[in-house]
């Protein structure tokens, strides 16, 4: 999650793809592409079509290096085109009906005191806590908590004001809260 | 611990809002400052920060049994097959593009050129072609002066022997052949009497080919 601390990096790398550098395209990807994968992977529910959105981004990071004119930071643009196109194939996708108590039924089933069984099924519910959540909120939990974006960078990713950032935030912190609650989540001191 | 919200009692500042850019570490100086400051003497954000630390937490663990696909070689093999193209990509690619400027006065030249050569062909000054073939009938002939012939050949003539015996005697057909078999020949120029008798003298003497010749309006 260094990225954004390192923009003028990423900025020469894009440079250099430009010119058709591959080795500068390695960097990049051995950077971002991992967590462009894990955030299609979070908001699609699956790594088929993860990775097939992850490949995409990348692909249009190699050829849209040329167009990047340093307005925003790398890894805003970077992760831009990486939520264009997770919205993109959800539109793409038919609804989603995924019957989330049998689901949630099932992690309970498992759920024992055993601490590793525990924090598994602990993250399973999580898991099935974010898929209940809006599109918006899932975006502005993950650049926040695993991009580790400023609000400023989500704002011009999710083209709002910076303010509603925050309150996008704070409902979906709400929401997440309450899920996880009707849940009955016991996180744990340790956790 | 469990996770109970208690979204009601906000605090008053409205700092908690900056509480997750504060824990990733994104806020500018400025603020990082008075939510450093303020979290000292706020219990409720205190409370609140302790919870996104836990949120965060939970929520990156969710993606970490999770593998990561390596499709860097998948990859650069796409890119390759695309950079590379066609065949004909490839061909094209290698001719040079010219200039704007010079392509426009190539284009110029060549248009230049076309009209050039059509005009020349149109205008024909050398004559090409009547030179070389003519055709045994045609709107040329209609209305020439010379004196008119007709000729009726034997049966079972072939074209090639009949259009030696006009071109022979530099005639063109003008017409027919009529029902009965009869066409209608023009000689190509004025011609006085004698000369007329003498190529129906010849004509009449091909007996093999032609039946029955004779001058019109005799």
């Amino acid at each position: 999650m260094s990225a954004h601390k390192r923009p003028s990096d990423d900025g020469k790398l894009l440079e250099l793809i430009a010119k058709g550098d591959h080795q500068a395209f390695r960097v990049i990807y051995d950077k971002y592409y991992k967590r462009i994968y894990l955030y299609s992977y979070r908001q699609l529910g699956e790594g088929e079509g993860a990775k097939e959105v992850a490949n995409e981004v990348m692909l249009a990071v190699w050829k849209g290096a040329k167009q990047f004119r340093g307005e925003s930071k790398p890894s805003t643009w970077i992760f831009g085109i990486a939520v264009n196109k997770v919205r993109k194939e959800i539109r793409k996708r038919p609804p989603h009906h995924e019957d989330l108590d049998a689901a949630e039924k099932k992690v309970d089933e498992k759920l024992t005191q055993d601490d590793v069984t525990y924090r598994s099924e602990l993250r399973k519910r999580m898991k099935l806590a974010i898929d209940r959540l809006s599109r918006e909120h899932r975006e502005v939990l993950d650049m926040t908590y695993y991009q580790g974006l400023s609000i400023k960078e989500i704002a011009k990713i999710m083209d709002c004001p910076a303010n509603t950032v925050k309150t996008r935030m704070f409902y979906a912190r709400k929401r997440l809260g309450g899920i996880l609650q009707e849940m009955g989540i016991e996180i744990g001191g340790g956790a | 611990m469990k996770l109970k919200k208690k979204r009601g009692s906000l605090c008053p500042e409205g700092m908690d809002l900056l509480l997750p850019w504060y824990l990733n570490g994104t806020l500018g100086q400025g603020e990082k400052e008075a939510v450093k400051k303020h979290l000292k003497s706020c219990s409720i954000c205190k409370e609140e920060f302790k919870e996104i630390k836990r949120e965060q937490k939970l929520y990156q663990s969710t993606t970490e049994e999770i593998p990561v696909p390596q499709t860097f070689p998948h990859l650069m093999a796409a890119i390759e097959k695309r950079e590379q193209g066609s065949v004909w990509q490839r061909i094209a690619s290698l001719i040079p593009r010219p200039q704007p400027a010079l392509a426009a006065a190539l284009i110029a030249t060549q248009f230049i050129v076309i009209v050039g050569l059509v005009g020349l062909l149109a205008l024909n000054p050398w004559g090409a072609g009547e030179r070389f073939y003519r055709t045994l009938s045609g709107p040329t002939s209609i209305e020439g002066k010379g004196p008119r012939l007709s000729i009726l050949f034997q049966d079972g003539v072939q074209e090639k022997t009949a259009r030696e015996v006009i071109l022979a005697i530099n005639g063109t057909i003008v017409r027919g052949p009529s029902p009965m078999g009869i066409y209608t020949v023009e000689l190509r120029s004025v011609m006085n009497p004698e000369e007329i008798q003498g190529i129906i003298s010849a004509l009449r003497q091909k007996r093999d080919v032609i039946r029955f010749v004779e001058v019109q309006g005799e």
